[in-house]
């Protein structure tokens, strides 16, 4: 079998839902950017489509970290039984096998389990903002802002993780 | 010139307040998922593992959610009808209601209790240092005890105002009318010392500090008396009359003191 069903999940995980969010992300807050109302313009420049990519970012984003920490995390830390010389089953006892790889554990990881959770917080609430008031989320300069800034700090967050995520596989896959 | 006026109050399709309340429970919720992580590495609270197989961090992640939605829920039954400031919104301050003609960064006394003003805690903590009885629970002149003992005061103050008291109009009621007292007070910074008072938190000694320049003390031993009961009333009375009437800020602000001398001089 080209892939095992644990290398299956962390594709998923990581490329489909995760790249999703980051796409997601990065076209919201372009969008934001965007489609920001002209000055003298009175007309109210709301958009289903705003709304739209915010909740699908915010599901992407909630759909990533709860199959991260149910189904990837679980074969992750699997501890190794005692003996055991060859450790490519078992990542985490892997990465800290070797003294220049145990950041990864220390800190990519430990990172990697909390952090994405506050992107889907953030990106909730300005979907949440996005779909309510989809007349004025755009129009309104101190909103738009808002919801900029909340999605600027989940792009960097995900950006951020999904490199250590990236750091960890390479050194050692979830196969 | 600024009123206070209950016809301004927009509708609450138009208000920002859900907004808001998505935005600071966000926040909240991210506080937390922090402080449980700290608290964990720190070794004082260990979230229980929710999955054996995932270990601790499904308990931490979980509480923090939890934690995120109960934010967000109480701060959107609060908040959703309401035209919040932009910015700090615990911030409490009589300038922003005379900006903006309405009260509109109101969270509730409790919360301005607990945000404080940067001007008034240390002048207020170096008086309840001063008066601090041997025999208290709460020792207030320490910075721990200090904002626990506003969290209480708040605790107390949403169990009486809104616990305590529920009648026909789902609160406390001035003439069948539904009287928020986050309203009421907000900006006053009169609401602080009496939310104080109402549990003998503050007493006329210190009475030198801006914080308590309105509060009808008579004596040094008083307290939790009727008169200061009797003033919070009258604070409510006052200011759901001026809005019915749409008096200007000032003019509400004027009768408040006139009313509390009346009540300790009577």
């Amino acid at each position: 079998m080209l892939f095992s069903e644990r290398s299956i999940w962390t594709m998923v995980h990581g490329i489909g839902l995760g790249g999703g969010a980051l796409l997601g992300l990065a076209a919201a807050l372009f969008y934001l950017y965007a489609a920001r109302p002209a000055p003298s313009s009175d007309a109210e420049t709301g958009s289903r489509a705003f709304a739209t990519v915010t909740a699908f970012t915010a599901v992407m984003l909630w759909l990533t970290v709860i199959i991260g920490t149910y189904i990837i995390f679980p074969p992750y830390r699997v501890t190794p039984p005692p003996g055991t010389t060859d450790l490519i089953q078992f990542p985490r006892a892997l990465i800290l096998s070797n003294p220049s790889t145990a950041w990864l554990h220390a800190f990519a990881m430990e990172t990697k389990e909390h952090m994405p959770w506050i992107a889907s917080m953030l990106t909730t609430a300005v979907a949440f903002i996005a779909v309510r008031y989809r007349r004025t989320a755009l129009s309104n300069p101190a909103m738009r802002r808002m919801a900029f800034t909340l999605l600027g700090v989940s792009f960097a967050v995900v950006t951020f993780v999904s490199l250590l995520g990236v750091f960890v596989n390479k050194v050692a896959p979830l196969d | 010139m600024a009123t206070v006026s209950r016809s301004q109050s927009p509708a609450p399709a138009d208000t920002n307040g859900a907004a808001m309340a998505a935005v600071l429970g966000g926040g909240i919720g991210s506080f937390a998922m922090g402080a449980f992580v700290l608290l964990n590495e720190a070794g004082l609270f260990t979230a229980p593992a929710l999955y054996g197989p995932a270990g601790g961090v499904t308990g931490r992640t979980t509480f923090a959610t939890a934690v995120w939605l109960l934010a967000w829920g109480v701060l959107h039954a609060r908040w959703r009808a309401r035209e919040m400031a932009y910015g700090p919104v615990f911030h409490v301050d009589r300038r922003t209601c005379r900006a903006g003609d309405r009260c509109n960064v109101s969270t509730s006394v409790g919360f301005a209790v607990i945000a404080g003003n940067a001007r008034w805690q240390p002048r207020a903590r170096r008086g309840f240092a001063r008066q601090q009885q041997p025999d208290s629970k709460f020792p207030l002149d320490c910075p721990v005890c200090y904002p626990m003992s506003m969290c209480l005061v708040l605790l107390v103050e949403v169990t009486v105002n809104h616990g305590g008291r529920r009648s026909q109009c789902g609160g406390i009621c001035f003439k069948a009318r539904k009287v928020n007292l986050s309203r009421v007070f907000a900006g006053q910074n009169v609401g602080v010392p009496v939310a104080l008072t109402n549990f003998g938190l503050l007493r006329r000694r210190d009475a030198a500090s801006p914080l308590c320049a309105k509060l009808p003390f008579t004596k040094d031993s008083d307290t939790h008396t009727a008169a200061l009961d009797d003033f919070r009333n009258s604070l409510i009375r006052e200011a759901v009359v001026g809005r019915r009437l749409e008096m200007p800020f000032e003019a509400v602000e004027d009768s408040l003191r006139t009313e509390a001398h009346r009540v300790v001089t009577a």
